[in-house]
C-alpha cells in the first residue's frame, strides 16, 4: 500500500492552494421545451446523422417483421441473437416462423445482435444500455449487424435525463451503478438499427 | 482566425520559422537557440501569440526562457514571448465566443476543479469501485504498471491477454513487455481471456472507468478492442489526472470528445466485474492507476500560466518517446484538419499571403 500512499500524498502536496475557476453553468440544452413529439423526431435525426438507420412500428406485434426484413434487405441469413431480456422474449417472434432465434449473451462469431435499450437519448442520438439480469451489452460490440428496440416512451431529452433515469431503477431494484453501460451513437463497429416501437401518447404529446 | 476577427481582434502572422522543439529533442540546443532567436524577432512587438499546435506552445513558453537563461541578450525577450504566448484554444475561450464554448467552459471549469482536489476523487473512485467489487492498483511508473499487470496475468493464469490500442497501453510499453513474456494471444483461434484496455478517463461518484474504443479509419472499431471489454478478466489502465466528478460531468466531457461534435460511437462506463444476475460482463475487474509523471507535471503547471503545461506536456511525452504512434497522430491531425503542409503554406494557399 506504500505505492498508493506516495501517489495519493504527492498528488495532495501537489494541488493545495491550487487556484479554482469559477464554475461554467452548463448550457442550455437543444431539447429544452419540446414536446414528446419533438423529442421523438429530434431521436431520429440525430441518429440518422450519427450514421443509424431509424424505423418505427405500431407495436411489437409488428418487430418480428421490422427485423425479418432488414435481415433480408442486407442480404444477412435470418438468424440473430437476442438478449434474454423478458420483454424481448414476450415479442410474438413466431409470426415470423423462419427467423430462428437464439436467447442469451453475444458469442464470437455471432453475425446479428438483437438487443433492446432503456433510454434513447434525443440531444445526441445516443442509446443507453446497462447492463443487468436482462440485458447484454456485448451484443452492441461484437456482431457486425445490431438491432436495438426502442419503446417510444424510452426516449428523453439529455444523457443527464438518462442518467437519472437509470439511477431510479437501479434503486427500485435495490443496485448500485450496473457493472456496464453502454452508450451507442451511431454506427461503430458495425451497423445500427434502430426499432422505435408503439404510438407517442396522445394525452402528453 | 474568423473567429479571433469576429471577436474585435486584429490577427496578424508574421513571417516565422519553427520553434526548434525537434532539435532539442535531438539534443542540438545551439540550433534550437537559433530557431528561438527567429522565433522572438519574427514576434517581436506583438500582443498576446496565439499557437495552433499545444506542443509549440509548450516549447515557447517553457522551453525558451530555460534554454536562453544564460543568454544576457536573448533571455529577457524569451521570457517576455513566453509571458505573451497563449494557446489558440485558451485565447477562443477567454474572449468569449458564444456558439460552441459554453459547454468547453463547463468542461474546463470542471476539470480545475477537480484537479484542486484530486486526492479525494481518486480516493472515491478507489472506494466506489471496491464496493462494486473491483480491485485497484497504483503504479507510480510505467516499469510499475507493466510489473503490476504481469502479475495479475499469472495470477489468474486463465489463458492469453488480448490488449485495445489504446495510448495509455502504449506509454507504458505493454504490448512489447507481455509478447516478450509470451503472454499476448492473437484471439484468432481461441477467445481471449483477459482482456487489457486503456480508459479515456474516470468517474469519481460511481468509480467507473469510461471505455471510448478507438474507432479505425475504415470506419469500425478495431474487432481487438470490443474483445478485450467481454473477456472474463478485465484488466483497466487509468491515467491519475483524468478523473471527472459525476456521471453529469462525464456526458458533458464525452460531447466534446471527438472533433466533429457527438459522442464518440461506443462508449463503455466499466464499473466492477459483472453482478451476480448479470448476462455479461468479466468475472475478474482490475483498475491500475498510473502516475507516471503526472503529479511532476501537475506540480511544474502550478505556476501562472496554468493548465496549458498540463494538457500538452503528457501529450507529448507519450508522442517523443514512440516515433510510430507520433507518425500516426501527425498524420491523423493532417487528415482532419485537411492540410498537408506548414502553417504558413496553409496561410499562402488561402490567398491571404
Amino acid at each position: 500500500m506504500d505505492r498508493r500512499d506516495a501517489i495519493l500524498n504527492r498528488v495532495r502536496a501537489t494541488v493545495a492552494g491550487m487556484a479554482v475557476l469559477a464554475d461554467a453553468p452548463p448550457p442550455p440544452s437543444a431539447t429544452r421545451g419540446l414536446t414528446n413529439l419533438g423529442l421523438i423526431e429530434m431521436f431520429g435525426k440525430r441518429a440518422i446523422a450519427a450514421g443509424a438507420s431509424v424505423e418505427r412500428v405500431a407495436d411489437t406485434a409488428r418487430v418480428p417483421h421490422a427485423v425479418a426484413d432488414h435481415l433480408t434487405a442486407l442480404g444477412m441469413a435470418q438468424q440473430a441473437r437476442v438478449a434474454g431480456d423478458p420483454w424481448l422474449r414476450s415479442i410474438p417472434w413466431n409470426r415470423r416462423p423462419r427467423l430462428s432465434l437464439s436467447f442469451g449473451r453475444a458469442r464470437t462469431g455471432d453475425q446479428v445482435g438483437v438487443g433492446a435499450a432503456l433510454a434513447g437519448v434525443a440531444e445526441t442520438g445516443t442509446l443507453v444500455i446497462p447492463s443487468g439480469s436482462d440485458q447484454a451489452a456485448g451484443l452492441l460490440f461484437l456482431p457486425p449487424i445490431q438491432i436495438v428496440i426502442l419503446p417510444l416512451h424510452h426516449i428523453v431529452g439529455t444523457l443527464d435525463d438518462a442518467w437519472r433515469g437509470m439511477a431510479i431503477r437501479q434503486q427500485a431494484r435495490g443496485l448500485g451503478m450496473p457493472s456496464s453501460v453502454c452508450l451507442a451513437t451511431g454506427a461503430g463497429a458495425g451497423r445500427l438499427h434502430v426499432i422505435l416501437v408503439g404510438e407517442p401518447d396522445a394525452a402528453h404529446p | 482566425m474568423e473567429r479571433l476577427r469576429a471577436m474585435g481582434c486584429t490577427v496578424t502572422v508574421p513571417a516565422q520559422g519553427c520553434c526548434g522543439r525537434t532539435l532539442l529533442e535531438r539534443g542540438d540546443r545551439r540550433g534550437a537557440a537559433g530557431m528561438a532567436h527567429g522565433m522572438i524577432g519574427a514576434f517581436a512587438g506583438c500582443g498576446p501569440v496565439a499557437v495552433p499546435n499545444r506542443a509549440c506552445a509548450a516549447m515557447v513558453r517553457d522551453q525558451y526562457p530555460v534554454l536562453l537563461a544564460d543568454d544576457a541578450a536573448w533571455g529577457g525577450r524569451a521570457r517576455d514571448l513566453a509571458a505573451r504566448c497563449r494557446d489558440l484554444t485558451d485565447l477562443l475561450i477567454r474572449a468569449g465566443d458564444p456558439r460552441t464554448d459554453a459547454l468547453s467552459r463547463q468542461v474546463i471549469a470542471t476539470r480545475d476543479r477537480t484537479l484542486a482536489h484530486l486526492d479525494r476523487h481518486l480516493r472515491m473512485v478507489e472506494d466506489r469501485l471496491r464496493d462494486s467489487g473491483g480491485q485497484v492498483h497504483w503504479a507510480t511508473s510505467a516499469g510499475d504498471a507493466v510489473t503490476i499487470i504481469r502479475q495479475l496475468c499469472l495470477n489468474h493464469g486463465i489463458g492469453p491477454a488480448i490488449l485495445d490500442g489504446s495510448p495509455l497501453l502504449m506509454e507504458i510499453g505493454l504490448e512489447e513487455a507481455l509478447a516478450g513474456a509470451g503472454m499476448t494471444g492473437s484471439g484468432a483461434d481461441s477467445p481471449p481471456l483477459i482482456g487489457i484496455s486503456g480508459a479515456g478517463f474516470l468517474v469519481a461518484e460511481t468509480g467507473s472507468a469510461v471505455i471510448i474504443p478507438d474507432a479505425g479509419p475504415d470506419a469500425g472499431l478495431d474487432s481487438g478492442a470490443a474483445d478485450t471489454l467481454f473477456a472474463p478478466c478485465h484488466i483497466v489502465v487509468a491515467a491519475i489526472d483524468r478523473v471527472v466528478p459525476t456521471l453529469s460531468d462525464a456526458s458533458a466531457l464525452l460531447r466534446l470528445w471527438s472533433e466533429g461534435g457527438g459522442l464518440p460511437p461506443r462508449v463503455l462506463f466499466a464499473t466492477g466485474p459483472r453482478g451476480a444476475g448479470d448476462a455479461d460482463g468479466p468475472d475478474i475487474f482490475h483498475l491500475v492507476l498510473l502516475d507516471n509523471g503526472r503529479t511532476d507535471l501537475l506540480a511544474a503547471s502550478g505556476a501562472p500560466p496554468p493548465r496549458l503545461a498540463q494538457r500538452a506536456g503528457w501529450v507529448w511525452r507519450l508522442l517523443s518517446r514512440h516515433p510510430s504512434l507520433y507518425r500516426h497522430v501527425t498524420s491523423f491531425v493532417s487528415r482532419v484538419h485537411g492540410y498537408g503542409g506548414s502553417f504558413q503554406a496553409r496561410w499562402r494557399d488561402a490567398d491571404h499571403g
